[in-house]
Order: C-alpha cells, then sequence, then structure tokens
C-alpha cells in the first residue's frame, strides 16, 4: 500500500514538476495557460451537457416538422391556399417511416454523444459549423448575419452605462447625503428594479401613441442603399430601446461605483492623504477611483459575452434583427447545430472574458501578485 | 407645513378622491345588450365587400406594397420550404398553380394549365389531362432569358421529387389510391408532349383534381442537380445564403433581397401570364417589402403607425382599429370562417384502465359536453359578438354541404344531464359520479398562448362546474400536443383545428379510423366501434362515386353520423375583418370567408 502510495507521489512530483517550474517562472503565463486548458475542458464538458439537454427537451426536429404540418392545415387561408394546404398539407402529414427516415438523414437516430463527438470532429477537424437542420443554410451565415447588429447595439449600451454610471457614482458619492443624492438613488433604483420587459412595452406604445419614434429597432432599409441616412435612421430607431437598456442597467453599476467610492472615502489612507494637503480632486480620481475599478473588473467578466448575446426580449418587442431571437427559435426548433455553435461561441467568451478581468486585475492593483502567495 | 407641502397633500387627496368616483354596475342583461349594440355600431363602420364572381378592373403598375411576416424564411428551396409554413407560402409567390378551385361557382378553373377529365368507365380508370398555356415562361429578375415551362417540370416534380421516397417529400402517400379488392395503387404522372402530361388513375375518384392541383419546378435546374448528387443535391438548392435573384419564378413575384430578420423583398414579375385588359400583367406594385417582425403586438403598431398596408386583426384589436380607422384606412368584415376549432375526446384504449375512458367512449357522455357548451356566451364574451357557433359538419363551400342537417345537441344544461344520468351518473353532492364512484373530472389541453381558447376553456371550465363537472384546463406548448396526439396518447380532451373540409374526400388522415390523426383513436388496424366501420365505408364510398346525387345520399350520411357521435364538437366561426390603406384603390379589393382578402389585382389611387 505504501510503495503504491510512494510511486504515485512520484508521479505527481514528476508530472507537475515542469508546471511548478513554469508556474515559478512566469506566474502570469501559467495562470492564462492553465486557464485555457481549465477553458477548453469546461467547453467540453458544456457541449456535452448541451446535447444531453436537448435529447432529454421532449421531441425533436422531425416532430417540429410535423408539428408544422399540423400548424398549416389549422391555419389555412381561404381561396386557392385554403384547397392547396388542405389537398397538400392535412392529407399529407408525414407517415412514421417519413419520419424515422428523415431522423436517420439527420443522424437524429444515434445516440447524443456519438452526435456530440461527431459534431466536435467536424468542428474542430473540418473547421465547419454544419448546416441548420431546418434550413439547410450554413450556421455561420445564420449567425454572422445577425452578430453585428446585436454587437453593435450592445457596444452602444455598453459605452453609455458604463460612462454615466462612473460620471454618476462618482458625482453622486461627493454628495452623499443630500437631497439630490436621495433623489438620484432612489431613481436608480426605481428603474433598476423596473421590469425591463414593461419598459420597452411602454416605450413601444409611447411611440406609437406620439409618433415621434418608430415602433421597431431598425430601419426598414438597408445600409447600402443610403449610409448616411440610414445611420441617422438607425439613431431614431433603437434610441428608444436603448433608453430602456440604460435606465435599466445604470442603476445597478451607478449604485455600486457609488458605495465603493464612499467606502474608500471612508478608508484610513484617504484621510492621511488629505492631511497632507493633496487636493480634493486628486484625492477621488487618483487615489479613491482606482480602488473602485477592482470590484467593477471582477463583475465585467460577461461583459465580453454580453456583447455577442442577443437581448430577446427587446429584439422581439422591437424586432431588432439580434442574435437572441435566432437562439430562440433555434431552441424552440431543437435545431441543435444552430444552439450549439452558439451556446459554445458565448460560453467560450464568457470564459475568456474572465480570463481577461483577472489579468485587467494583476495589472490594475499591484497587490495582486499571482504566483507570489 | 409650508404652502408647497399644502399644495402637493391637496393635490393627491383631489387624485384620491377622484379615483374612488363608482360606476354603475351592468347586469349580464344590459352587458350583453350593450355588447350588440356596440357590435351593430361596428359591422355598420366596415364594409362588407364578398366577392361574387366580378371582372377585376385594369389598374396601374407602381407602387410599393409594405407589409410584414413573423418570421424569417427557412430555405426558398421549395422542397424544403414544405416544412415550413412560412417559407412554403413565400416560395409560392413565385411559382403557379395548375388549377384554382372557385369557391363561389364551386368549380376549377384553370391556371398554369388548361385541364380535362377522360373517365373509362369500362376499364374504370380516369385521366386528367394538363395542357400547359402557352405564354408561361420562367424568368429571372434583370434578365431577358425566358424559358418555357414545359411538362418536364411538372413530371419531374410529381415523378422525382414527390415520388421519391428518398426526398422525404409528404406528397408521397397522396400519389398512392386504395382500390376495391385493399390494395393501394399508384397515380401515374407521365409526359404526353412539352406542352401535355396525364394523371392516370387506376380508379374513378370523385375529386381528381385534388390530388393532381400540384406546384411546378425548374426541372432544366432540378434534374441536373439530382443527377450528380441525388435528393441531397436538390435539397441544397436555393438556400438562404445564397443570393435569391437567382431563383427563376414563373408567379406573380421574383425575390430580389433578403437580409435575415430585417426584410424581404418581392418584385413584380412583368412576364406572368395573367394579364389585364390593357396587356399589363398583375401585380400591379412595383415591389412587395415584407419586414420581418418577432411579435404580433409591433406588427399591429407598425400599421397604426401607416408603415404598412394591411393588417387582419385579432378579435380584440378590432374595436380600436375600427374606431381610429377615418380616412386612412378601410376595414372590411366577412362572415364567420369556414372552418373552426374543435373539442375531441381522447377514446385510445391505450387509456383504458383511466375512468375517463369510459366516459369519453360513450357518445352520451360526448353529446352532453356538446350540450353544455355555451355557444353563446363564448361568443359574447370571447369573440366580443363576433363570431357564431358552428352547428354543421361540412362549410357551405364544400359541395355536399347540406343547411338540414346540423348539429342537435347545442346549449342546454338540462338535456345535457338528462343525457349523463342516462349512461348511470349519479350526482352527489353537487358533483357527479359515474357507476364505478369516479368524480367525473377531466383535463382539457389547450395551446399555450391563444387567448382565444383560454377563454373559451375557462367558459366551458364553468359552464360544466354549474351542472357538477370538473375541467382542468392545460396549457400545453403546440408541439408538446402534437406529441401526445401522435405518438404518447396521453392526453384527455384537446381543444385543435384541423383546417376545413372544402371538399368532402378531404381528411383522408382524419375522418377514417386508420388516419395518422384520427384524433380521437388514431391508426386503428380495424375500426374500433360499428359507427367508425360505417364512417369509413361511407368516406371510402363516397370518394369514388361521381354521380352527384348518388354521392349526396352518401356525404349526408357520413355528415349525420359524426354530428350525432360528436368524437368532435365543433366550437366557433368568428367574424374576420381586415384593414387596408386608402392610398390603394379599393375597387379590385374584396374580403369575405371563402377566398380570405382578394389582394392580387389591387393598385395605387390615381396620384399617389
Amino acid at each position: 500500500m505504501n510503495k503504491i502510495k510512494l510511486f504515485y507521489l512520484k508521479l505527481k512530483a514528476t508530472v507537475t514538476a515542469p508546471q511548478k517550474a513554469f508556474k515559478a517562472k512566469a506566474p502570469l503565463a501559467s495562470f492564462i495557460t492553465g486557464r485555457i486548458i481549465t477553458m477548453i475542458f469546461l467547453l467540453f464538458l458544456l457541449g456535452f451537457a448541451l446535447f444531453g439537454l436537448m435529447e432529454l427537451a421532449p421531441g425533436d426536429i422531425v416532430d417540429q416538422m410535423m408539428t408544422q404540418q399540423l400548424l398549416t392545415s389549422t391555419e389555412s387561408q381561404g381561396g386557392k391556399n385554403a384547397v392547396n394546404s388542405l389537398g397538400g398539407s392535412q392529407d399529407k402529414n408525414f407517415t412514421t417511416e417519413q419520419m424515422d427516415a428523415l431522423r436517420a438523414e439527420l443522424g437524429l437516430d444515434k445516440p447524443f454523444y456519438v452526435q456530440y463527438f461527431k459534431w466536435l470532429k467536424r468542428v474542430i477537424v473540418n473547421h465547419d459549423l454544419g448546416t441548420s437542420l431546418i434550413s439547410k443554410a450554413p450556421v455561420s451565415f445564420l449567425i454572422r448575419s445577425r452578430l453585428w447588429n446585436s454587437v453593435l447595439l450592445n457596444l452602444i449600451s455598453l459605452v453609455f452605462i458604463t460612462t454615466f454610471s462612473f460620471l454618476l457614482g462618482v458625482f453622486f458619492s461627493s454628495k452623499a447625503g443630500t437631497r439630490l443624492d436621495v433623489g438620484a438613488t432612489f431613481f436608480a433604483l426605481f428603474f433598476h428594479a423596473f421590469p425591463g420587459i414593461l419598459l420597452l412595452i411602454l416605450l413601444q406604445l409611447f411611440a406609437s401613441i406620439t409618433n415621434l419614434f418608430p415602433v421597431t429597432a431598425y430601419p426598414d432599409f438597408p445600409f447600402k442603399d443610403a449610409p448616411m441616412k440610414f445611420t441617422f435612421s438607425y439613431a431614431h430607431h433603437v434610441f428608444l430601446p436603448l433608453l430602456a437598456s440604460f435606465l435599466g442597467g445604470l442603476g445597478g453599476t451607478m449604485r455600486m461605483i457609488r458605495a465603493t467610492m464612499l467606502d474608500q472615502m471612508g478608508m484610513p489612507y484617504i484621510f492621511a492623504l488629505r492631511s497632507r494637503g493633496i487636493s480634493e480632486k486628486r484625492v477621488y480620481l487618483n487615489h479613491a477611483f482606482r480602488n473602485t475599478l477592482n470590484p467593477y473588473i471582477t463583475g465585467s467578466a460577461n461583459l465580453l459575452a454580453g456583447l455577442f448575446s442577443g437581448s430577446l426580449v427587446l429584439e422581439i418587442i422591437f424586432a431588432y434583427p439580434g442574435i437572441g431571437r435566432l437562439m430562440y427559435d433555434a431552441v424552440l426548433q431543437e435545431d441543435i447545430n444552430l444552439v450549439l455553435a452558439n451556446s459554445m461561441f458565448i460560453s467560450a467568451l464568457v470564459l475568456v472574458g474572465m480570463v481577461i478581468s483577472d489579468i485587467l486585475l494583476a495589472i490594475v492593483d499591484p497587490r495582486i501578485r499571482f504566483g507570489n502567495e | 407645513m409650508n404652502k408647497k407641502t399644502i399644495c402637493t397633500s391637496m393635490g393627491i387627496l383631489c387624485f384620491l378622491m377622484a379615483s374612488c368616483s363608482k360606476i354603475p354596475e351592468m347586469t349580464l342583461e344590459e352587458i350583453e345588450l350593450h355588447s350588440q349594440n356596440l357590435n351593430a355600431e361596428l359591422i355598420q363602420k366596415t364594409l362588407s365587400k364578398p366577392w361574387t364572381g366580378q371582372e377585376f378592373k385594369a389598374g396601374n403598375v407602381g407602387g410599393i406594397w409594405y407589409d410584414t411576416i413573423l418570421s424569417d424564411p427557412k430555405t426558398f428551396n421549395q422542397v424544403i420550404a414544405e416544412r415550413d409554413g412560412t417559407s412554403a407560402s413565400i416560395v409560392s409567390m413565385t411559382l403557379e398553380y395548375l388549377s384554382d378551385y372557385d369557391m363561389t361557382t364551386r368549380e376549377w378553373k384553370p391556371r398554369a394549365a388548361y385541364y380535362q377529365i377522360i373517365t373509362d368507365e369500362e376499364a374504370n380508370t380516369l385521366t386528367v389531362r394538363f395542357t400547359i398555356r402557352d405564354d408561361f415562361y420562367w424568368t429571372w429578375y434583370g434578365s431577358d432569358k425566358k424559358i418555357p415551362v414545359t411538362s418536364d417540370d411538372f413530371v419531374f416534380w410529381y415523378n422525382e421529387i414527390d415520388g421519391d421516397p428518398d426526398m422525404g417529400s409528404n406528397g408521397y402517400g397522396s400519389q398512392w389510391i386504395l382500390m376495391e379488392d385493399g390494395t393501394e395503387a399508384h397515380i401515374d404522372c407521365k409526359k404526353i408532349d412539352d406542352k401535355t402530361f396525364e394523371f392516370i388513375y387506376p380508379r374513378i375518384v370523385a375529386d381528381p383534381m385534388l390530388s393532381t392541383n400540384m406546384k411546378l419546378c425548374p426541372s432544366f435546374i432540378f434534374k441536373p442537380a439530382k443527377e450528380k448528387n441525388g435528393a441531397e443535391g436538390i435539397k441544397a438548392l436555393f438556400s438562404i445564403d445564397k443570393d435569391p435573384k437567382e431563383i427563376p419564378s414563373c408567379g406573380m413575384w421574383y425575390i430580389t433581397e433578403y437580409i435575415p430578420a430585417q426584410r424581404l423583398v418581392f418584385t413584380r414579375n412583368p412576364n406572368y401570364w395573367d394579364k389585364d385588359s390593357n396587356g399589363n400583367s398583375i401585380p400591379y406594385p412595383e415591389q412587395r417589402i415584407y419586414q420581418i417582425v418577432g411579435d404580433t403586438n409591433t406588427d399591429y403598431l407598425l400599421f397604426k403607425q401607416g408603415q404598412t398596408e394591411v393588417y387582419s386583426p385579432t378579435p380584440e384589436q378590432v374595436e380600436d382599429l375600427v374606431a381610429n380607422q377615418k380616412e386612412d384606412y378601410t376595414v372590411f368584415n366577412a362572415d364567420g370562417s369556414m372552418g373552426s376549432s374543435m373539442w375531441s375526446f381522447n377514446q385510445n384504449p391505450q387509456n383504458k384502465d383511466k375512468p375517463y375512458y369510459n366516459w369519453f367512449t360513450k357518445k352520451e357522455f360526448r353529446q352532453a359536453m356538446s350540450c353544455l357548451f355555451n355557444r353563446d356566451r363564448v361568443a359574447l364574451q370571447t369573440y366580443r359578438g363576433l363570431a357564431e357557433a358552428k352547428y354543421d359538419f361540412f362549410p357551405e363551400v364544400n359541395p355536399y354541404f347540406n343547411p338540414d342537417i346540423t348539429l342537435k345537441y347545442k346549449y342546454n344544461p338540462k338535456q345535457a344531464e338528462e343525457l349523463l344520468q342516462s349512461i348511470g351518473f349519479v350526482k352527489k353532492d353537487g358533483h357527479y359520479y359515474d357507476d364505478k364512484g369516479n368524480k367525473i373530472e377531466f383535463d382539457l389541453l389547450i395551446s399555450s398562448g391563444g387567448t382565444t381558447a383560454n377563454d373559451m376553456a375557462q367558459i366551458i371550465t364553468d359552464e360544466c362546474s354549474k351542472v357538477g363537472i370538473t375541467i382542468n384546463v392545460r396549457q400545453v406548448d403546440f408541439q408538446k400536443q402534437v406529441e401526445m396526439l401522435t405518438s404518447t396518447y396521453d392526453w384527455q380532451s384537446i381543444f385543435i383545428g384541423l383546417g376545413k373540409n372544402l371538399f368532402p374526400s378531404q381528411g383522408s388522415n382524419v375522418w377514417p379510423s386508420y388516419g395518422n390523426l384520427h384524433l380521437w383513436y388514431p391508426l386503428q388496424e380495424t375500426p374500433a366501434t360499428d359507427w367508425e366501420a360505417r364512417v369509413d365505408y361511407l368516406y371510402n364510398e363516397g370518394s369514388f362515386t361521381i354521380d352527384h346525387d348518388k354521392a349526396k345520399a352518401i356525404w349526408d350520411e357520413y355528415q349525420e353520423i359524426l354530428l350525432e357521435q360528436c368524437p368532435v364538437i365543433y366550437l366557433m366561426r368568428s367574424k374576420s375583418f381586415f384593414a387596408i390603406r386608402n392610398k390603394w384603390d379599393l375597387t379590385n379589393v374584396y374580403y369575405d370567408n371563402r377566398n380570405s382578402a382578394l389582394i392580387d389585382n389591387v393598385y395605387l389611387k390615381e396620384g399617389r
């Protein structure tokens, strides 16, 4: 028993020796390498879990097609549509044999882990995300065609929210206890707690009643037709949805910055700085403010993924052509190739975001030294 | 207390007092009368303009038609589009049917081809011969290239796509016909020459046009694709990442632009065969631009903002839509819809150990449920008075519609209780129990998100609870419902719509006991009941009887049995409405429950 234990310890020491040496030599690089290896393993498990979950969901894409057949017959119009939808639909539902053949054609007759490894092989070896099971269109096309719309909207939203929440957070921390501060905190809390979906609907109704704004969030003509006109039109269209996102997102960050600033301003080092006659502006911005960045950076790991994620509710209500709607439909229709490609991409971004936020923390806060514990 | 505080307090007090003003309550009768008056007013403010065969006036080419669709097309390939309603309707705008059924005259009219039905009574065979019109071409947007549509385009589709099991087309099953000896024989399709082809039926059928009324495909593209890569070669054609301008059209429109999740643009096909008296092809608008919106409410708001040309309101939107029409748009109304949802009860023996199986398999129970369905209350509360009960089996447009054959089991709680007691149900402590002591309680499955279905279900629940029957409404996703209906069979009762029987022989997978959508007990190897055996027999006989009087007798009995046995209880026929902007000349716009909105010939008003 002891021999086995000794052997194990020796083996462990042999295996971990290079890693330890590397960690000692380059702590940050070692940390990043470790994170990347963990990330790859996590992504593998996540994909496996996603495939498993889709397998557990009732029905599959072939059942969805059957549903479509039924829906077509229940929603048929009059005139020739009615004749053809019934003549050509109600009487033409898939037979059990046809459904089985379709499953085989789409590879859905195999166990889910086999399907997963096949998917992995196609993505890693062939660099191919595959085609949508429903439309046969390349997954890369479907995602690419909507992704940048989401990035643009999220980026504008992020810039506004971050800028204003920092400015207001710092400003109101200097006005703590005043009526202005109480009022601002109340409104920030109110909008932060206000249901986002309701705010979007109310703003859309406001647009409809006043006719001051469009009820959709995207121009009804493409950029290439008139770039300048499109830019102004986009700003006009996107104003209300952005306002909703701004009002909802501002409160949380602003209050965090304000609270951290107040916390920092009560610290002994601030007292020491003031006693040395350093200007209040420098105390605020060069010393206290720098220390408020830590919690923000720690909590910003999801920002990168957030940029590339859709805003489903906003996209549905304001008809914005983002990635959220595509994914929503893909999940509902159990289009596994599309769901997996996007989910893995977003998950990878979350993990990358975590790594980046850790590196930023190390850069921003000199007290943090990886590998010196 | 400063002035500011006093003013604020006074303001709040005034607001609260104003909020407490009491609105006089109305009795149910007063509400009903008020609703009827409102509805009469509402109908007066709308236009009734059914199409009864009027000629269309020649219009002017021009203008852009803005509209919406609720979801993206999945494909522009008609083979794959079969599996997606939205895609199918989009692709169909570039294609043409062989013929069209005129619901007013109840006759088939030629579209892509002229037809001739040849029956050989001695050999008991029937042939439908189609001759393609001369002025019918495949053309491309922005190109002078014209390829005449030939028989190959139809025959290839029928034999090589619908007829090839590897293609997985849902049209495959409809190419087979049941013979007198119980075997199945194939309906063949063969080319005679470039412009003529035939469908040869192995026996005489009553509605040959139904299964021959098919679309076509550009065989000069599809055929080489299949020869090169088989079924996959065809499925790879015209996917949404390709330029839609490459897709040829023989229909009214070209697909000229598609931006995912944003818009879909159709451009008028000036070579379309259907021309007006001035020699201009319809349609008249130069373009149709569809904005892709994911939500019906956004769709409505877009119409209200003047961004779209037409809108079909839900029952709860009608009042608002009519009230705001002014000079901006006109609202048309149409009588009750041809089809209707139905209420059905699970009679699958898989559940024979469950108490409800014994109730649902008794016709008296089903009849009693029909007697507990308060149609007037549903019309008033759910449809705001803009609906009527559906008491007949076939709609009026069906050639065998008989106004004298209607449902006998209308709303009558007293009759319902008598029917329940006749099968041994006993009422104790205000609740019904069966002869084995089981409390009468069952589930009603409805589609999640359907507000009208939910309202109806709540009314039924309330009406049943008054006589002592408990119904639990369960909202389930439509996908899950389909799974329950077609594979697990673990539902109890359900609201579902399965289209309309415009022809008696339609619904071959619903009404005969062997159908895979024979709701209450699908895929029966032999009919479970005598009445179902009779329905099977009548359905089969009627489908192969071409003498109208003989067929009428068959279909009359068929309707009577189904209305007596109540395997399904039809719900409501809702009145429908349709709004169109007044910038369009409404001369050629018609709207009725048979054809829905006829807007193919719409054109811009002079000077717009």
